[in-house]
């Protein structure tokens, strides 16, 4: 009895001092495992007399369920612990607040190009589109620039090798290849579906897209954007050109306060041309639309020079037309105050920030909430 | 929570003219407005449900903070009677008259267009749009 005392004794106090679960388990082989102290003496019943075993039978085993008792307690007690432990660790404090979430923004020249598209939908106008890579003839001579004539030169080119049949593809120079492209009757298929191509007059479209001229300085960027407009109809005169243009910078600058000029130009393709000049202030350091009395020039355009009908198949004495073409980054440069068109395309997101546009805008031509 | 807590949250003004912003807010503070709608041609303005918005004024004073608890694609002549009170435009021909009139405005109008209609709950009044 005394040996069994001491043992359940020990083996006590040796489960309350196993501080893991591993130890416990070394305490649980030394007692029940297949040669523990509690086993081996649970073998010896076998080899005992009959009343030998009666007494001591009811003994040891007690002693081997208490000690599996204990270690299954303490079992418990340790993986209680773990988990309070793990739980401590691993703890995800619900009342820090969340860290802000970083939103993107809309573009300033995918925002300008919108609210201009929304402009010029709204009087009827239809967006066309046209490739980057042009030819020389929708870029050039097709918009009456004839072959080696100078005024080629004033659009600094990126022009491609020559290919298999000597032809120098180009980076469009302007929208403008969007004019011919839908004036002009063809069999041939365009390059891509969303392409323009020809429809019969009237013709009310604008071609906004990107365009491409060797230049770079603080108000020009070898890629920059402008929209090209075009309207083809009978009876069409400057003065419907001046409406139009007067109504859309009315709208864009969201003034009626704005006073616009014409001034003579020289065009390729449109005669008479014209340069628009708008009304600003330039006294403080910036450019106030619609007010002060100096004269910004803004676009440039005129009636469509009767060359360019007659390439396209139009007989210029049945229809007339007026184009028109904007910069779409200088027109946003100007409503919304950028001083350097470089880092409109600089993807600095510090500069993004500050001059890119939520989605849920002030209500505007193009979003707004009811 | 005063406005400090809602600096992240987009801000937004209800219609497109100084007295549109102004009366709608007002409704949206009182709890009269409870739903706000856009062009589907727009896009979704990145909206979602959950989304929260500050409400300002004409003059950019916020007067609120909203929750989309609800966002559905309808069409303009599907627009029933309780979306017109959600609106606080009354009923039906009362939100017609006032959302052509706007969509015009905004050159967006088409007949029968499609539109996001979002319902929102009212989050907190602010302290900032009070004075009007």
């Amino acid at each position: 009895m005394t040996d069994l005392t001491t043992l359940e004794a020990q083996i006590t106090a040796e489960i309350a001092a196993a501080a893991d679960p591993a130890s416990l388990e070394a305490v649980r082989v030394a007692a029940l495992g297949k040669t523990g102290s509690v086993s081996n003496l649970l073998k010896t019943l076998g080899s005992m007399s009959p009343d030998e075993r009666r007494e001591q039978g009811p003994l040891i085993n007690g002693l081997r369920d208490r000690v599996g008792a204990l270690i299954a307690a303490r079992k418990a007690e340790l993986d209680a612990a773990a988990l309070e432990a793990r739980l401590a660790a691993e703890r995800v404090d619900l009342t820090l607040p969340a860290p802000p979430r970083r939103k993107g923004s809309v573009h300033p020249t995918m925002q300008v190009m919108d609210e201009m598209v929304a402009i010029f939908a709204e009087m009827g106008f239809a967006v066309a589109e046209g490739p980057d890579i042009e030819d020389d003839f929708h870029n050039f001579t097709g918009l009456n620039f004839p072959p080696k004539h100078p005024a080629r030169e004033m659009h600094d080119t990126f022009f491609f090798n020559e290919d298999e049949h000597g032809e120098r593809k180009l980076l469009r120079t302007h929208t403008s290849p969007i004019q011919v492209r839908v004036m002009q009757r063809s069999n041939e298929k365009p390059e891509a579906p969303q392409f323009a191509h020809g429809q019969e007059p009237p013709i009310r479209i604008i071609g906004p897209g990107r365009t491409y001229r060797c230049d770079s300085d603080r108000t020009h960027t070898p890629m920059f954007h402008q929209m090209e407009g075009l309207v083809i109809d009978r009876n069409i005169h400057m003065g419907h050109l001046k409406w139009t243009l007067d109504t859309f910078v009315k709208r864009f600058f969201e003034t009626d306060a704005v006073v616009t000029r014409f001034r003579p130009h020289h065009f390729p393709f449109t005669e008479p041309s014209a340069e628009m000049d708008v009304q600003c202030d330039r006294s403080a350091g910036a450019i106030k639309i619609g007010e002060g009395s100096d004269w910004l020039e803004i676009l440039g355009g005129g009636m469509v020079h009767p060359n360019i009908l007659r390439t396209c198949g139009l007989d210029p004495d049945e229809w007339q037309g007026f184009a028109f073409g904007l910069g779409i980054d200088r027109l946003g440069m100007l409503k919304y105050g950028m001083p350097d068109l470089r880092d409109v395309f600089g993807a600095d997101i510090r500069w993004l920030r500050h001059y890119g546009f939520g989605a849920f805008n002030d209500p505007n031509p193009a979003s707004g909430l009811s | 929570m005063g406005l400090a807590d809602y600096k992240d949250l987009p801000r937004v003004a209800f219609g497109d003219l100084p007295e549109m912003n102004d009366a709608l807010m007002a409704a949206a503070r009182r709890g009269d407005k409870t739903g706000t709608c856009w062009a589907v041609a727009s896009g979704t303005l990145g909206a979602f449900v959950g989304l929260r918005l500050v409400v300002h004024d004409s003059k950019g004073r916020e007067g609120a903070v909203v929750e989309i608890v609800e966002l559905t694609e309808r069409r303009f002549d599907d627009i029933d009677d309780e979306w017109g009170r959600i609106e606080s435009d009354g009923d039906r021909s009362g939100w017609r008259a006032v959302h052509e009139a706007y969509f015009r405005r905004l050159g967006q109008w088409e007949p029968n267009m499609a539109i996001w209609c979002a319902r929102f709950r009212l989050v907190e009044v602010l302290d900032a749009g009070a004075a009007q």
